[in-house]
C-alpha cells in the first residue's frame, strides 16, 4: 500500500464515517453537520464569491504577522547570540513575555489597534516572534567554533562572518520551525477575528457560532484547512531550494503539522 | 635572538588556560622559528599542546607569556599572511565546492573564476564544482579544504593533523599530492600530527613536544630526504628507517611515560 492510499482510506473512512453516523441518526446533524452540507456550503461560498474577501484577510494578516515576527526574531536573536552578556540581561524578560499567555493580549491588541488587520497582526507577531527568536539564537550560539575559526582565517569581517557563517547557520534553524512558525501565524490571525473583527476567516466562524450554523463553523474551517495545506506546501518547497545542501539527508516530514 | 627571515618565530611562549581547578598550562617556556619556505613537522602525543602552538601561529590565540612574532613583527591579531587547514572539517556546508574555494578570493574582494577553476582542477575536483561538501567523501573534502586555503597564496600554512581521519590508501595519496602542491606553491608549512612516519616523510624538520602539561619542545631533527620524495618507497627506504629509530627514541617517552 502506497502513503497515497493509505491516506485516501483514512479520509474516506473518517468522512465516510461521519456521513454515514449523520444520516443514521447516531450523530445529530444540528450539532455535528455532516460532511455532504459542508461541501454544498463551501461550493456556495465559492459560487456567490463570498468566501474570498475573508480567505484574502486571513491570509494577508498571517503573511503580515509571519514576515514582521520572524524579521524582529532574526534581528534580535542575532544581536543577543553574538553579545552573551545582553543576552544574559533580557534572558528573564525574555522568559516572563515568552510564559505569557497570547490569547489575553488579544483584548488588548484590540484597544490598542482597532478591529482591523493590525490587531491581528500584532497578536501573530508575539508568537511568531519568539518561535524564530529562540532558534535563531541558537543557530548564531551552536555554530562551530571551527567554522568561524576557518572563514576568519580566510579573511572575513565581523560582517562578512555574519553574512557566510551566522546566518547560514541560523538559516537552518529557522527552517526547522518554519512549520510551527506559519501555523501559529495562521492561528494567531483566526483567534484575533474570532475574538473581535469586521472580516476574515474568524469572523466567519464566530458569526456562524453565533446562530448555532456548525455547518458554517465547519465550512470556516475546511477553507482554514486548505490554506494550511497550501502554506505547508510552499513551506516544503522552501525548504526544499535553501536547504538543498543538507540532502541527501530526508527532510523532515510536513506531516508533524 | 630575532631571526628576521624567519616566517614565523616563537620566543619563551608559556600558554595557560582557565581550568576548573585553577588553571592549565598547556604549552611552557616554547621557543623555535621557521625559516621562509620550510615544511616543518610538529610531533607529539594527544595532549601535547600541538593545536594550542597552531593556534598561537595563527592568531586565533595569544600567549599567557613570551612573544609570537611573524615576519619579525609582533602578532597581535589573526596572522593575516597564515592560512588553516583544520583537523575536523571546516568547509562551509551550505556552500558548494566551487563557492568554498572561492570564499577566500571573494572575502578579499577580489574573486577570480578562473583562478578558481584552476585550484578544482588542481586538486581534482572539477568535475564537483557543484556538490556540497556532505556528498563527497573524507579525501575528497580535504582536497577542497587544501585548495580553499591555497588558493589565496598563503606565506605561512599551518595544518592541524589533516589527514588523521582518512584512511590508510587515501591518507598515503593526500600526503603526496600536499607535497606536490607544496612544491608548486613553496609556502613554509607547520604540520601538526601524531604520526611520526608522516612527519619524517613530509617535513624538512621534525620538531617533538613533549607530553602535557607544560609541553616543551624535546628535540628538533633535520631530515635529510632527497626531494622530489617517493611516498610509496620512501618508508621501506634505509635513510628513513634510521631516522624514525633516532626520533622515535626521543617520542618514546613522551608516548609512553615510565
Amino acid at each position: 500500500m502506497t502513503v497515497r492510499t493509505g491516506r485516501i482510506l483514512v479520509a474516506l473512512g473518517l468522512f465516510g464515517g461521519w456521513e454515514l453516523s449523520s444520516r443514521l441518526g447516531l450523530l445529530d446533524p444540528f450539532f455535528f453537520s455532516s460532511p455532504s452540507a459542508v461541501a454544498v456550503r463551501a461550493a456556495d461560498w465559492l459560487r456567490r464569491g463570498t468566501i474570498w474577501p475573508h480567505l484574502a484577510t486571513t491570509v494577508f494578516e498571517s503573511l503580515a504577522a509571519f514576515v514582521l515576527g520572524s524579521l524582529l526574531g532574526i534581528a534580535t536573536g542575532i544581536l543577543l547570540g553574538r553579545s552573551s552578556k545582553m543576552a544574559e540581561i533580557l534572558a528573564p524578560f525574555i522568559q516572563v513575555a515568552n510564559a505569557l499567555p497570547r490569547v489575553i493580549l488579544a483584548p488588548m491588541f484590540l484597544l490598542w489597534f482597532g478591529l482591523g488587520p493590525g490587531s491581528k497582526i500584532a497578536l501573530g507577531v508575539t508568537v511568531v516572534f519568539f518561535i524564530v527568536f529562540f532558534n535563531t539564537f541558537q543557530g548564531v550560539h551552536q555554530v562551530d567554533p571551527v567554522l568561524v575559526d576557518n572563514v576568519r582565517m580566510l579573511g572575513a569581517s565581523e560582517q562578512q562572518l555574519l553574512r557566510h557563517v551566522l546566518l547560514p547557520s541560523a538559516l537552518t534553524w529557522i527552517f526547522s520551525s518554519l512549520h510551527i512558525s506559519t501555523g501559529m501565524a495562521i492561528i494567531a490571525a483566526v483567534v484575533g477575528e474570532y475574538l473581535g473583527s469586521t472580516r476574515g476567516v474568524g469572523y466567519l466562524i464566530a458569526q456562524a457560532e453565533g446562530v448555532f450554523d456548525t455547518t458554517g463553523v465547519m465550512t470556516g474551517m475546511f477553507y482554514l484547512a486548505l490554506v494550511v495545506l497550501g502554506v505547508a506546501a510552499i513551506v516544503k518547497q522552501c525548504e526544499q531550494r535553501f536547504l538543498k545542501w543538507k540532502q541527501p539527508a530526508p527532510a523532515p516530514s510536513e506531516e508533524t503539522l | 635572538m630575532l631571526m628576521h627571515d624567519a616566517v614565523i618565530e616563537l620566543v619563551g611562549v608559556t600558554q595557560r588556560f582557565a581550568a576548573p581547578q585553577g588553571t592549565y598550562t598547556a604549552l611552557a617556556n616554547v621557543s623555535f622559528h621557521v625559516g621562509r619556505r620550510r615544511f616543518i613537522a610538529l610531533v607529539g602525543p594527544s595532549g601535547s599542546g600541538k593545536t594550542a602552538l597552531l593556534n598561537l601561529m595563527a592568531g586565533l590565540a595569544m600567549p599567557s607569556e613570551g612573544h609570537v612574532l611573524s615576519s619579525g613583527q609582533p602578532l597581535k591579531n589573526l596572522n593575516r599572511t597564515a592560512a588553516y587547514v583544520f583537523q575536523q572539517d571546516a568547509l562551509l556546508p551550505w556552500k558548494t565546492v566551487r563557492q568554498n574555494v572561492r570564499l577566500g578570493l571573494e572575502l578579499r574582494g577580489r574573486p577570480d573564476e578562473a583562478l578558481v577553476s584552476d585550484w578544482l582542477r588542481r586538486v581534482g575536483l572539477d568535475g564537483f564544482s557543484e556538490y556540497y561538501p556532505s556528498q563527497l567523501s573524507g579525501g575528497m573534502r580535504k582536497r577542497v579544504a587544501l585548495a580553499q586555503t591555497l588558493i589565496v597564496e598563503p606565506e605561512l600554512l599551518l595544518m592541524d593533523e589533516p589527514f588523521g581521519a582518512l584512511d590508510i590508501h587515501t591518507r598515503l595519496r593526500m600526503e603526496a599530492e600536499l607535497l606536490e602542491l607544496w612544491s608548486a606553491s613553496r609556502a613554509t608549512v607547520v604540520f601538526v600530527t601524531h604520526d611520526l612516519e608522516e612527519a619524517i616523510a613530509l617535513a624538512d624538520q621534525v620538531m617533538v613536544l613533549s607530553a602535557g602539561p607544560a609541553s616543551r619542545i624535546t628535540g628538533s631533527f633535520e631530515i635529510h630526504l632527497d626531494r622530489p620524495r617517493d611516498l610509496m618507497e620512501l618508508k621501506t627506504n634505509e635513510q628513513f628507517l634510521s631516522l624514525y629509530r633516532t626520533i622515535w627514541t626521543t617520542l618514546r617517552p613522551e608516548v609512553m611515560p615510565r
